[in-house]
C-alpha cells in the first residue's frame, strides 16, 4: 500500500497555512512528520484523517482517492479526546465498534491491548482516575484495538515515562514490522531517528526537506568535517578560521568539535596537512554526520 | 473500514454520557405533575373544609377538573421545564461540535456527521420522554388513589406530551441550529436565544412603533394581523407560550378534543410543527456541510458575520431608542424624541461593539463589518425618521369620501359595554362588524376633527378619545384613534344613536335572542336581587320586554339617570354581556315585570338607613381631559355622619350610571365625587356612588370645600 499525499493545500478563511505539501509513504515503513509549532502537521493530518477537508491538493493510496471509511485507521490525535468519565474498557470497545470492528472482536482486542501496554487493571475504572501516562497508554490502545492497517501517531510520547515509552517503542516497531504504514509526528527527533526510514519536515506550511533520513544525513555531511582539537581549547572554530581560512569554512561547533566545510579545491589530505603544518594536531578527524536536531534547526530554525 | 456498531447502541451511549440530563428531567417533571397535583389536591380539600362547602359531588368534579388542567399542561412549570429541558438537550448534547479536545476523536470515526447529530438527538427526545411518561403516569396514580381519577385523564396526559413533544423538538432544533453555526458555547446559548426571540420580537418591535409615534394609533384589526401571527408563531418561545395559554386552562370541557378545537390551539400548534421541520431540515444539513474545525471560533461560518449583525443591530437600536424615550417620559425629563435617538446611537454602537467582541474576543476586531454596520445604520436611521416624521402619512390619513364603503365608532367610554374587562379591541370589534353605517356623514366629520386635531394639535377645550373604523370600496379596512372634542362627540352621538343599527350595536344583548340571555340579577344603590333561578318561560318574557323597550329608548331619555340596573349573561356558560345595562323610569313594563318578582327600584336610597356619606373634593382634577390629569391632584373630603349632616349632604344626588355617554359628560360637577353608605331592611351594609348635578351642589358641601 502507498499513500500519495500531492500538493495539499489548506486555507482557514484567507489565510492559506498549508502551501501545496507533497510526500508519500509505503507500507512496513514509518514516516516522520517534522515541523515547529504551528508549521502545519496537525493540519496535515487532519486533512488525512477527513477531521479537515483540503481547500486542493490530493491524497491517494495505490492511486485511487483515499477515504479513510475504507480503511482501518488508528489514529493517536494530540488532543486525546477520550470520554474521561466513562470507563476504560467500555469506551475501547465503543470506538473499537465504530471504526468498524464487532463486539467479539473488539472486547478481545481492547483487553489484549490493555494487557499488552500494562493497564489492563483498571479496565473497569474511569479514564479520569488513571494517571497521565496511563491514560495516554489507553489512548494508544484506543489507536490499536480496531487492528489498524495505516497508524498515525501525533506525539506518541507525550507525557510518558522512560519505562513506558520504551513500551511505545516495542509497540510501534512491532507495527511496522507487521508491514503497517505509520506516520509519526513528534519533537522529539530521538525517537524520530530510531523508527522513521523516511521524513517529511514542514516550515510554514511548505515541505524544506523530505525523503529517506540516512540519505539525507549523507546529503548534509557531504564535503563537512569534524575536526577536534586539543581539549579545553578556547575557540577552535576561530583559530581554524584563521588558519586555514583558505580551505575550509567553520559552519558549526559541537562541543569540542568542530565542524567544517571544505571549500571548492580543498581535499581531505590538503586539510590534514594543513592542519598539521600549522601544528594544530587534530585529535579527532572525520566525517560529519549531523543530527536530526541540528538537521531540523537548520532547516526550521532560522525564521523565528 | 465502516462502524459495525447500530445506531441504537450510539444512541444509548449517548444516553448513558447524558444520564444526568435525564434525572434533572425526572426530578422537574416530578415537581409539575404528581408533587404539584398532591400539593393541588391537598390544598383544594383544605379550602373546601375552610369554606364548609358540603357538596361532595362538586368538590370532587372541581378536583378532577383541576387535575385535567394540570396534566393537559397548562401548568407553567411545565411549559419552563419543557423549553428549557430541550435548550440543555441541545447545549449538552451537540457540545461534541464545539470541544476542540474533542475535534480530532469525533470527526475521525467512519460515521457520517449527520448519523452523528441524530443519534445526540434520539438520544435528547429519549431522556426527554422517558421522565415525562414516568412521572404522567404517577400522576394518574395520584388522582386513582385520591379519587380524582376520570377515564379521558390518559388520553388529555398523552395528548398533552405529543403536543409538549412538538414544542421540546421545535426548541431544541432552534438550539441546535445555533450550536452548529457556532464554534463556542457561549455564542451558540447566545445564538439559541437570538434565533428563538427574533422573530417575536422583531413583530412587537414593529407593533410598538406605530403605537409609541403615532397619535392615532389604534392596534390591528382583532388584535394581531395573520402576518404578524404567522411571525409569532415561527419561534416556538411565543408557539408554547400560547399553547400553554389555549391548553389545559381550568375550564376545561369534558370533552378534551371539542374544547381544543373550539379554542383553536392547532393553530399555534401547526406553525410550531412548520417551524421546527424547517429548523430540523437546516440542522440536519448543517451537520453534514459544517467544517470540523468551526470548532474554537464563534462562528463558523465567516460570512453570516455580517449578516447576523445587519440582522440584530437595527431591531436592537431601535428597541434600545425606544427604550430610552419611555424613560424620557416617565422621568417627566421632556424632549422624547431626542431621548428616542440618542438612545439608537447609543444602542447600535455599544451593540456593534459587543457583537464583534462575541465574534473575535479581540479589541482589533471592534471595527470590523464596516460596510454591514453602516447599512444597519442606514436602515435603523430610516425606520425611525418614518415613523417619527410619520412619513407614511398615517396620522393624516382621511381617505375621500367616495372611497368609502362604511364607517364605523367606537367612544372610549363605550369600552365597558361590551363585557366586564372593558377591553377597547373586544368593543371595536363588536362596533365593527355590527356598527358599519353608510351614512357616515357624523363619523366622517369626527374622523375630520380627530386629523385636524393630530395635525395641528388642541386648542383649548375637553376632549376625549374614539376609535374610527374605515371600511373601503377597495376592501381594505383601517382604523384610528383620535382625540377629539367633548362637543364634536356629543353632536355625533346623537346624530349616530338616530340611526338603528347603531343604537342597535351599541347594546350588544340587543342583538341576542332571547332564548339565549340569561338574567343574573337586577340592583339599585341599596339592594340586590338575583334573578338566575328565574324558569325559562319568566326569564324570556322579562328579556324580551327589556330588549323591546331599551331598543325604543329616545336618546333624550338615555340621558336621564337610571332607576335600576339589570345584569345580563350570555348562556349557556353565564359570561357577563358587558356591564351592567340601565333601566329607566320609562321602561314601565319591565319595571312592572320586576316588581312581580319583589324588586321597586330605589335610585334614591330613601328605603335605606344612611350611616355615612362621604364627599371627595379634586380641585385639579379634569375628567374630560384625563389624560392631562395632574398627578399631584389632591382632595378634601367631606365625612357626614350625623343624621343632619346627611340630610344635607343628600340633597339632589343622583345615581349616576351611565358613564359611557357623552351627553352625560357635562351634566355633573366633575370635580365631585360622593359615596353613601348605609343599612337595608335585612340589616345588610349596602354603598353606592352618586354626583351632583352642575350648579346643585348642597350649601354645606358649598360652605365646607369654600366653592
Amino acid at each position: 500500500m502507498k499513500l500519495e499525499v500531492k500538493d495539499l493545500r489548506k486555507s482557514f478563511g484567507e489565510k492559506e497555512v498549508l502551501h501545496g505539501i507533497s510526500f508519500s509513504i509505503e507500507s512496513g515503513r514509518a514516516l516522520g512528520l517534522l515541523g515547529r509549532n504551528g508549521a502545519g502537521k496537525t493540519t496535515t493530518i487532519r486533512i488525512l484523517m477527513d477531521v479537515f477537508r483540503a481547500s486542493g491538493g490530493s491524497v491517494t493510496v495505490d492511486g485511487k482517492p483515499f477515504h479513510p471509511k475504507d480503511f482501518r485507521i488508528g489514529y493517536l490525535p494530540e488532543e486525546r479526546g477520550l470520554y474521561p468519565k466513562k470507563g476504560v474498557l467500555e469506551q475501547l470497545v465503543y470506538l473499537a465498534q465504530l471504526r468498524g470492528s464487532d463486539r467479539k472482536m473488539a472486547r478481545q482486542q481492547a483487553q489484549r491491548w490493555l494487557k499488552r501496554l500494562g493497564v489492563e487493571e483498571y479496565a473497569q475504572r474511569k479514564l479520569e482516575t488513571l494517571s497521565k501516562g496511563n491514560q495516554q497508554k489507553v489512548q494508544l490502545a484506543q489507536t490499536l484495538v480496531c487492528s489498524p492497517d495505516l497508524v498515525i501517531l501525533d506525539e506518541p510520547f507525550s507525557g510518558l515515562d522512560p519505562v513506558n515509552s520504551q513500551i511505545l517503542k516495542d509497540v510501534i516497531r512491532e507495527q511496522i514490522q507487521d508491514g503497517k504504514l505509520v506516520i509519526f509526528s513528534s519533537h522529539q527527533m530521538s525517537y524520530v531517528e530510531e523508527f522513521c526510514e523516511d521524513i517529511v519536515l514542514i516550515n510554514h506550511g511548505e515541505v524544506v526537506l523530505s525523503g529517506n533520513l540516512d540519505q539525507i544525513k549523507r546529503e548534509y555531511g557531504h564535503n563537512r568535517l569534524v575536526i577536534g582539537l586539543e581539549a579545553g581549547m578556547e575557540h577552535p572554530e576561530q583559530l581554524l578560521e584563521e588558519q586555514l581560512g583558505d580551505l575550509i569554512r567553520v559552519t558549526g561547533r559541537r562541543k569540542d568539535q568542530v565542524i567544517v566545510e571544505m571549500k571548492e579545491g580543498c581535499t581531505r589530505e590538503r586539510l590534514l596537512a594543513g592542519l598539521l603544518e600549522k601544528k594544530l594536531i587534530p585529535e579527532e578527524f572525520g566525517n560529519y554526520e549531523p543530527s536530526l536536531t541540528e538537521i531540523f534547526v537548520e532547516r526550521a530554525g532560522d525564521q523565528a | 473500514m465502516t462502524s459495525k456498531i447500530s445506531y441504537s447502541k450510539m444512541v444509548k451511549y449517548s444516553m448513558g454520557q447524558r444520564a444526568w440530563y435525564g434525572a434533572l428531567l425526572a426530578l422537574a417533571f416530578f415537581l409539575c405533575f404528581p408533587l404539584t397535583a398532591m400539593l393541588e389536591f391537598y390544598r383544594n380539600a383544605d379550602t373546601m373544609a375552610a369554606m364548609q362547602v358540603t357538596d361532595v359531588q362538586n368538590i370532587l368534579q372541581e378536583m378532577r377538573n383541576g387535575l385535567r388542567a394540570f396534566l393537559a399542561g397548562g401548568n407553567p412549570l411545565t411549559a419552563l421545564t419543557v423549553a428549557g429541558g430541550a435548550l440543555l438537550a441541545a447545549w449538552t448534547g451537540l457540545s461534541y461540535l464545539h470541544s476542540s479536545r474533542k475535534l480530532d476523536m469525533v470527526h475521525s470515526l467512519p460515521v457520517k456527521k449527520e448519523k452523528i447529530f441524530l443519534a445526540e438527538t434520539t438520544a435528547s427526545v429519549l431522556l426527554f420522554v422517558i421522565p415525562y411518561a414516568v412521572n404522567l403516569v404517577l400522576a394518574n396514580l395520584v388522582g386513582i388513589f385520591q379519587g380524582i381519577y376520570s377515564p379521558d385523564l390518559p388520553l388529555v396526559s398523552l395528548a398533552a406530551m405529543a403536543v409538549h413533544l412538538i414544542v421540546f423538538l421545535a426548541v431544541y432544533f432552534f438550539a441546535a441550529v445555533a450550536m452548529l453555526l457556532t464554534g463556542k458555547l457561549l455564542t451558540g446559548i447566545l445564538g439559541s436565544v437570538v434565533l428563538l426571540v427574533y422573530l417575536p420580537g422583531l413583530v412587537q418591535l414593529l407593533l410598538a412603533l406605530p403605537g409609541i409615534f403615532y397619535e392615532t394609533y389604534s392596534g390591528t384589526s382583532g388584535g394581531t394581523t395573520a402576518v404578524a401571527a404567522v411571525f409569532r408563531y415561527l419561534s416556538p418561545a411565543y408557539g408554547l407560550a400560547a399553547l400553554c395559554r389555549r391548553i389545559g386552562i381550568s375550564g376545561l370541557d369534558a370533552n378534551f378534543w371539542g374544547y381544543a378545537m373550539k379554542n383553536q390551539w392547532w393553530e399555534p400548534l401547526l406553525c410550531t410543527v412548520a417551524a421546527g421541520a424547517a429548523m430540523g431540515m437546516l440542522a440536519l444539513w448543517l451537520a453534514k456541510i459544517r467544517p470540523s474545525e468551526g470548532a474554537g471560533r464563534s462562528l463558523v461560518f465567516p460570512r453570516t458575520e455580517g449578516i447576523i449583525k445587519l440582522a440584530l443591530l437595527p431591531v436592537l437600536g431601535l428597541a434600545g431608542g425606544l427604550f430610552f424615550r419611555t424613560l424620557g417620559d416617565a422621568s417627566g425629563a421632556g424632549a422624547r424624541d431626542g431621548w428616542f435617538w440618542f438612545g439608537v446611537v447609543f444602542t447600535v454602537a455599544v451593540c456593534s461593539i459587543v457583537i464583534e467582541m462575541i465574534y473575535h474576543f479581540d479589541r482589533k476586531h471592534l471595527l470590523d463589518h464596516k460596510l454591514c454596520t453602516g447599512i444597519a445604520v442606514l436602515v435603523t436611521a430610516a425606520v425611525g425618521v418614518w415613523f417619527q416624521m410619520d412619513l407614511g402619512g398615517y396620522d393624516t390619513f382621511l381617505p375621500q369620501e367616495s372611497r368609502i364603503a362604511s364607517m364605523a365608532v367606537c367612544y372610549s367610554s363605550w369600552y365597558g359595554l361590551m363585557d366586564e374587562n372593558g377591553e377597547a379591541e373586544n368593543m371595536s370589534d363588536w362596533l365593527d362588524e355590527n356598527g358599519q353605517l353608510e351614512d357616515f356623514s357624523p363619523i366622517y366629520q369626527l374622523a375630520r376633527q380627530g386629523v385636524d386635531i393630530a395635525k395641528n394639535g388642541a386648542s383649548e377645550g375637553e376632549y376625549d378619545f374614539a376609535t374610527v373604523i374605515y371600511r373601503l370600496k377597495n376592501g381594505q379596512e383601517k382604523r384610528r384613534y383620535y382625540r377629539l372634542p367633548v362637543s364634536g362627540m356629543q353632536d355625533a352621538e346623537e346624530a349616530l344613536y338616530q340611526e338603528e343599527a347603531y343604537r342597535t350595536a351599541i347594546w350588544p344583548a340587543l342583538n341576542m335572542d332571547a332564548a339565549d340571555i340569561g338574567i343574573e340579577m337586577v340592583r339599585d344603590p341599596g339592594t340586590t336581587v338575583n334573578l338566575r333561578q328565574m324558569s325559562q318561560e319568566e326569564r324570556m318574557q322579562l328579556v324580551r320586554t327589556y330588549q323591546k323597550e331599551l331598543a325604543s329608548m329616545t336618546y333624550e331619555q338615555m340621558q336621564e339617570p337610571p332607576v335600576a340596573l339589570i345584569s345580563l349573561c350570555s348562556l349557556p356558560g353565564w359570561a357577563p354581556i358587558g356591564s351592567d345595562m340601565p333601566i329607566n323610569s320609562n321602561f314601565t313594563e319591565t319595571l312592572a315585570l320586576l316588581k312581580d318578582r319583589g324588586f321597586v327600584p330605589d335610585p334614591e336610597m330613601k328605603d335605606i338607613r344612611i350611616t355615612r356619606i362621604t364627599v371627595e373634593y379634586y380641585p385639579d382634577y379634569s375628567e374630560t381631559d384625563a389624560w392631562q390629569t395632574d398627578s399631584t391632584a389632591t382632595e378634601t373630603v367631606l365625612l357626614a355622619e350625623t343624621p343632619e349632616d346627611i340630610e344635607a349632604v343628600r340633597q339632589n344626588l343622583v345615581w349616576d350610571q351611565n358613564y359611557w355617554l357623552m351627553a352625560s359628560r357635562d351634566k355633573f360637577e366633575e370635580n365631585i365625587f360622593v359615596y353613601v353608605e348605609g343599612v337595608n331592611e335585612q340589616g345588610e351594609s349596602v354603598s353606592a356612588s352618586f354626583r351632583y348635578p352642575v350648579g346643585k351642589l348642597p350649601e354645606m358641601v358649598k360652605e365646607f370645600f369654600g366653592i
